[in-house]
């Protein structure tokens, strides 16, 4: 997990200015890429860390432990991201977008074995996509983030045995769906 | 294959969690790989000098989901109330907090009534088109407006959306006009300072092209039609984000309850993906209004400077558990609590509010120069826990 050190409490205004550039130095690309798998639209993702970053250098004399400004800062993008799914349809935007290139790369006569590659992971993150979306945080924060259950958890705000339930539900579930997607045995996966 | 990596690559065993299935899963494997190369496909652009810029603003009247997260309280969202014009970006030349008008205004204004008080004088017909844009110079000095912006609060139900309230000192662009209040109040509403953090507006960038007012009706011009709020899920946001015009419209105009229709400029004429436009909307009822309203309402202290040492009066009107509230003091230099008390909601709110609404007031002992943060809330019938919290920044200065 990427660390970020321990911030002094000199000063509320220097330390927050201080915890900024380094939260900043450290988790900007990190949240920015973890926002963008939940909300697949990089601006978006960019919105939502930043002004999760702005949230914690305002608060910042008010968070209770602010050596665990990455816990917060990882919260705060999260919940940012559900509600800006609540609000745009982002994901089905980019996976429509994301359909159709692999409709284009399918006809393509120079398709090889990255299309492939990009259509198994278009396939994967569709059906991802198609979970309840406490169950894709849970496989998002656990298979990209490699968060632990009490991570999670915290993260979340939920009980470690509640992203057992979320996680095994959802792997049932991706499991179901790309079998079913999967080609018939002895078929040819090529493009052409 | 080269397994693709994720953020946390150093030394991380991955597959090798005592909490999951085994490493060799093809399932996990290929969503792993599915996540790490569709976050590697980006490139987050540098935003430090914004984010900077930004965070070392004025502080504008914002909410934070934050400060519950990290609150031991379970503290809910947070109203933001009075603030000083030199925290809005539209704010002119000259107009900051020392040339605000004090909160005297404010409750004369408007209240949280069903039926906004007829203290302005207004033309038959007026119509104001104003750039609110933060060159624009005002001819008669500030003015207070009241202004009503979204808000998510927590409550022993869950946690909702509604209104809050607060109040403004703005420079009007040109005449001050029953029009030009209703467009700068309705400006601030939705505009960047009144963002839940985290959230994006459901306005978007969404500005306030015209208005026009007449006793009979008020007719708001946007320049678009605001986010598509389709999904079931957010009923309650669409109807307070069209709330939010509404009652800050009604109350900036101070004529009572006078309908309010919007245009959309070269769009679609349906707002949110949900309301017509061209429909007349109104605030509900008196008996009502609390499915509009946060719980708690602060009155006092306006915009305006705060005198060191000087008694600062707080009112409001709320509708809570037994009336009882908790409020408490945090100075924002240090982070420190330096007051905290106890009132009991039981006055007569006056005439428009609801019936389960009752009026409050208490005092704030004399505060050093500084910027403080003032909270109230209700303690949760459940647990005890503080809810609805509403605050307010208090800019305490010796002037001159």
């Amino acid at each position: 997990m990427v660390a970020v050190a321990r911030i002094p409490r000199v000063g509320i205004r220097r330390s927050a200015d201080a915890a900024l550039t380094e939260l900043y130095a450290a988790q900007w690309a990190p949240m920015v890429r973890l926002a963008y798998l939940l909300v697949r639209d990089q601006q978006v993702a960019e919105d939502v860390v930043q002004d999760a970053l702005i949230s914690i250098h305002r608060r910042w004399d008010d968070l209770a432990d602010q050596d665990r400004a990455v816990a917060y800062l990882r919260r705060s993008v999260v919940n940012g991201a559900r509600s800006v799914l609540r609000h745009r349809k982002v994901v089905h935007e980019k996976l429509a977008v994301q359909a159709a290139q692999e409709e284009t790369r399918l006809t393509s006569p120079g398709a090889d074995e990255a299309a492939l590659a990009a259509l198994g992971d278009a396939s994967m993150l569709r059906a991802l996509d198609g979970l309840p979306r406490r169950q894709r945080e849970v496989l998002v924060l656990r298979y990209w983030l490699d968060l632990s259950e009490a991570q999670i958890a915290d993260t979340l705000e939920i009980s470690p045995g509640s992203v057992k339930a979320h996680a095994s539900r959802a792997m049932s579930a991706l499991r179901s769906q790309l079998t079913a997607q999967a080609p018939a045995p002895g078929a040819k996966d090529d493009p052409r | 294959m080269t397994r693709p990596q994720g953020p946390h690559d150093a030394g991380v065993p991955r597959g090798a969690r005592a909490d999951g299935p085994g490493p060799d899963d093809p399932i996990e494997a290929a969503l792993r790989a599915a996540l790490s190369r569709e976050a590697a496909s980006i490139t987050p652009g540098d935003r430090l000098a914004e984010i900077r810029s930004r965070a070392t603003a004025p502080v504008a009247p914002r909410r934070s989901w934050l400060l519950a997260l990290g609150s031991a309280a379970a503290v809910g969202a947070i109203v933001v109330g009075g603030i000083a014009a030199a925290n809005r970006p539209w704010a002119p030349p000259g107009g900051g907090v020392g040339a605000s008008t004090p909160g005297q205004s404010s409750s004369s204004l408007v209240t949280s009534a069903a039926s906004p008080p007829s203290s302005e004088t207004a033309s038959a017909s007026v119509t104001s088109r104003t750039s609110g844009s933060s060159s624009s110079t005002s001819a008669g000095g500030p003015v207070a407006l009241p202004a009503y912006v979204l808000v998510r609060i927590a409550t022993d139900d869950g946690e909702h959306w509604r209104l809050g309230r607060t109040f403004l000192s703005v420079g009007l662009p040109g005449s001050d006009t029953p029009a030009a209040r209703v467009q700068a109040a309705l400006e601030y509403a939705i505009g960047p300072g009144t963002r839940v953090d985290g959230l994006p507006s459901p306005w978007g960038s969404v500005g306030i092209v015209d208005v026009s007012a007449t006793p009979d009706l008020i007719t708001v011009t946007l320049s678009g039609p605001g986010s598509q709020l389709t999904d079931p899920a957010d009923a309650e946001l669409a109807l307070m984000a069209r709330q939010v015009l509404v009652w800050t419209a009604q109350a900036a105009y101070g004529r009572g309850r006078v309908p309010v229709t919007f245009r959309v400029e070269q769009q679609t004429q349906v707002l949110l993906g949900r309301y017509p436009a061209g429909a007349a909307y109104d605030r509900p009822n008196s008996d009502a209004i609390l499915t509009e309203l946060a719980p708690v309402l602060l009155t006092r202290p306006g915009p305006g400077p705060i005198t060191p040492g000087d008694t600062i009066p707080v009112t409001g009107v709320a509708a809570v558990p037994e009336g009882q509230l908790v409020w408490w003091v945090t100075d924002l230099a240090s982070g420190a609590e330096v007051a905290r008390g106890t009132a009991i909601a039981d006055q007569d709110p006056g005439a428009g509010t609801s019936p389960l609404e009752r009026g409050f007031g208490f005092d704030l002992a004399g505060l050093p120069a500084g910027t403080y943060r003032l909270s109230v809330g209700y303690p949760s019938a459940k647990d005890g826990s503080t809810l609805g919290v509403v605050t307010t920044m208090l800019d305490v200065f010796a002037e001159g």
